[in-house]
């Protein structure tokens, strides 16, 4: 069974800090990890910055992470700043 | 290879590629559209005209072949979708749609809307060409003067978050210079360990830009975020030394990266020299990632369906019948010889059939979202038809009901949805008077529900009124004025031929032709159409219609020397039907656990000879939220009931819905749970009613049913 986290609405640098923390414990804790980002209606750079640092810490930590159910503000947010490691994760979700 | 096979399956291709294209545009207007979307939009009409110059259909080639011109402009970001541009593309769809129908029919391709299509598109595809960023494959245009290439390179300062900058908010602002061709981000200084500081920036941005601008204009963009970071910013001209200076900073794996970004978008070879590179990149090259999952997606629902005929299918079901018929008649047999191995064996062939049989069936069993996807196209054109804001919401997409059902449900919902926006839902002021949002609501619900299917059109409007009907029933003289009617009663009068409470007439309803097509249409499917209306909130119709399939789970009573069989999936219990005190004849009720059950004695309903045993049962059967006891002699339990239809001479049978055979060969006639459940609850109100119950029981119109042996 796969632990899953749900992100919450704001992904910004506000939350960046304590989403982190969230993660990291959870990085260390589980070896399957889910984070369900479909609710998340803000993002900005320091927001997209821990989710690319969550899947390379998943790859080194050699977590398997799946990246789900990526929002439309996510999606918009990758498509702006060409954030392709993010895209092919959620394109690995979307096709397993 | 036979062209006529060919063609078929071109066109049904085709049909499948605007129904995806429609659903696109539709959904696109209620949401931004994806980047994959586009590539579906583009491939539908390319892949149609591609097929249709196969087949020489020069027309259809000549106009799609502008339409894809048109996306290929959206997909590369040169337009953008908004209502203007969706409208032409679905008329675009529509019209290919009609050119298709016409090689489907024979006939010549109409002209139809196509030149001014054409002229919009046309127009649409001029636009740009005076913007700044506007070179396709198609039009090929010159280059405006004014409109330069640039390359960025982009490396933000580890503070610039804390400082309450976002690179995102950089690259928002530069694409309302002009046009963001590609971009790509580097992370590769973002460590994966602890020392990851979610605060810190670590990304780094490559982008390749078109506009009006000069250098200055560019570097005014990014002087805010001066302090820390490095910004790399050249023509595209120089691109050599621009990405000799970009690599310069930064350490190997994040030159690494950049060169993999350059490489991908054509701007760096490996090998050679990096200013020997292709004279231009074409536009569809900066979008790498998005092909390929597209065809991905292809691939993979393309495996999952075959296709088969229906009359196939047909065949299949008729014969598993037979089967189901055949498997029973050896159970009885091996059961007759009492030999136990043999017994068993049947038994184990019985489980199997059964599996065959639930198989089979969920082959013809489709979703009935294919009927609904046609209903945001429906609201959306009588929205815009009415000037109305609409909001369809769609539920239990996934429920599945039988092919055939679904095909001859779309007519009657189109009506109900047309019904519901044009007379449901209210004008935005009366709508704000009434304190309600402008966008007016629409629901489509399906569910399963004790055997049959529901399903529900609703909308928030005003409901429905019962004075106005009232009064309308009685100028159309379709009521007298002393009628007393209960409230559901009031509600089917619209369903009345030439009735209409729409106090003018536009151009889609008001004119009495509908709803009682719709009753019409859903009794021919053995349904029911209810009403559900609440003054100043909504009205709901609800139609209830069986799972009419070739096979059921049925239960077996019998009724003198006759069998019956009842839908299993309405029977709800089974008890014995107590004595009457003092043995006085048939109580018409029964008290069921605080309950009022009202009884139907099938025997005289049915109009069968012989004197009931002593010991009769009740068989308590449901649908939606009313129940009937049938009053029967014996229950002979389950079988599984191949459903073979009535000859004509019995068609108008209301209490008698088809029969099977039996195991031992004899016919057994299948109970119309739905109208008997109906006539049983008639006779109850009108045991009550004080108007005269007009219809004579049904009963009384049955012919003799008791001879079962007669076979057809």
């Amino acid at each position: 069974m796969s632990h899953l986290i749900t992100l919450a609405a704001e992904q910004t640098i506000y939350q960046a800090q304590a989403v982190h923390q969230q993660l990291a414990a959870a990085l260390r804790e589980h070896a399957q990890l889910e984070v369900d980002l479909s609710q998340i209606e803000e993002i900005d750079s320091a927001g997209a910055q821990v989710l690319l640092w969550l899947h390379r810490a998943a790859q080194q930590q050699s977590c398997q992470l799946t990246l789900s159910h990526p929002s439309p503000a996510v999606r918009d947010f990758i498509r702006l700043l060409g954030l392709q490691q993010l895209h092919s994760a959620l394109e690995a979700a979307d096709g397993s | 290879m036979d062209l006529e096979l060919a063609m078929q399956s071109f066109l049904q291709e085709s049909a499948e590629l605007l129904d995806e294209m429609e659903s696109i545009l539709l959904d696109a207007e209620a949401d931004s559209i994806t980047a994959e979307q586009l590539g579906a939009l583009f491939r539908s009409m390319h892949t149609i005209k591609g097929s249709a110059g196969l087949f020489g259909l020069d027309e259809i080639v000549r106009f799609t072949h502008q339409a894809e011109n048109l996306l290929d402009q959206l997909r590369d970001g040169h337009l953008q979708l908004d209502a203007g541009l969706s409208g032409v593309l679905l008329r675009s769809h529509d019209h290919v749609k009609a050119q298709l129908a016409a090689v489907a029919a024979g006939q010549v391709i109409p002209a139809g809307e196509q030149d001014s299509i054409l002229a919009d598109i046309a127009a649409l595809l001029q636009q740009p060409a005076g913007s700044p960023c506007a070179v396709t494959a198609s039009t090929s245009s010159a280059e405006p003067p004014d409109d330069s290439d640039w390359l960025l390179s982009l490396r933000f300062g580890r503070e610039v978050l804390r400082n309450g900058m976002d690179p995102a908010s950089f690259v928002r602002y530069l694409a309302t210079l002009g046009q963001i061709q590609a971009i790509a981000s580097c992370c590769s200084a973002l460590p994966a360990d602890d020392s990851f500081d979610p605060e810190c920036n670590y990304l780094r941005l490559e982008i390749q830009f078109r506009g009006a601008v000069d250098a200055d204009q560019l570097a005014g963009v990014f002087a805010f975020a001066s302090e820390g970071s490095q910004f790399i910013i050249s023509p595209r001209a120089q691109l050599s030394s621009h990405l000799q200076q970009a690599l310069q900073a930064g350490d190997a794996a994040e030159q690494q990266s950049c060169r993999d970004i350059w490489q991908q978008w054509g701007l760096w070879q490996p090998a050679a020299d990096s200013t020997a590179l292709p004279a231009a990149v074409a536009p569809s090259d900066h979008k790498p990632a998005a092909p390929a999952a597209d065809s991905k997606a292809g691939r993979s629902s393309e495996s999952r369906f075959i296709k088969v005929e229906a009359g196939k299918l047909d065949r299949l079901i008729n014969l598993v019948g037979e089967l189901v018929i055949a498997g029973a008649a050896a159970n009885l047999l091996a059961r007759s010889h009492g030999s136990s191995p043999l017994l068993e064996s049947t038994v184990v062939m019985a489980g199997l059939i059964e599996q065959i049989r639930s198989h089979t069936l969920s082959m013809r069993m489709v979703p009935i979202g294919e009927t609904f996807s046609r209903f945001p196209r429906v609201v959306r054109d009588v929205g815009h038809e009415l000037g109305k804001s609409i909001k369809l919401e769609i539920s239990g997409a996934d429920t599945e009901l039988d092919k055939t059902m679904v095909d001859k449900l779309a007519d009657p919902l189109t009506h109900l949805v047309r019904n519901a926006i044009d007379h449901g839902i209210e004008d935005v002021q009366q709508r704000r008077a009434a304190g309600k949002p402008d966008q007016g609501h629409v629901w489509l619900n399906a569910y399963h529900e004790s055997g049959s299917v529901v399903i529900e059109v609703a909308d928030d409007g005003g409901g429905l009124d019962q004075q106005r009907i009232l009064a309308k029933a009685l100028q159309r003289g379709i009521i007298s004025s002393d009628a007393m009617l209960s409230e559901q009663d009031i509600y089917r009068l619209i369903f009345a031929a030439g009735f209409s409470t729409a106090e003018h007439i536009s151009n889609l309803s008001g004119r009495g032709v509908g709803l009682d097509v719709v009753q019409k249409n859903i009794e021919a499917l053995r349904g029911t159409v209810e009403i559900d209306s609440e003054s100043g909130l909504g009205t709901t119709f609800r139609l209830r219609l069986p799972l009419t399939l070739a096979i059921i789970d049925g239960f077996l009573v019998e009724v003198g020397s006759s069998t019956f069989v009842i839908p299993l999936e309405t029977v709800v219990e089974c008890m014995e039907l107590p004595a009457t005190p003092g043995g006085a004849g048939m109580p018409e009720r029964l008290q069921l656990r605080g309950e009022v059950l009202p009884l139907l004695y099938l025997r005289p309903f049915l109009e069968l000879d012989g004197e009931p045993g002593r010991r009769q049962n009740v068989v308590v059967i449901q649908t939606g939220s009313q129940r009937v006891g049938l009053v029967v002699d014996a229950l002979q339990g389950e079988f599984q009931t191949v459903i073979k239809p009535l000859g004509s001479l019995f068609r108008h049978l209301k209490a008698i819905s088809g029969s099977t055979i039996l195991g031992n060969g004899a016919v057994a006639l299948i109970l119309d749970v739905l109208a008997l459940i109906q006539h049983a609850t008639q006779q109850e109100a009108g045991r009550y009613g004080q108007e005269q119950d007009t219809c004579p029981p049904a009963g009384s119109r049955q012919p003799h049913n008791n001879d079962t042996s007669s076979g057809k």
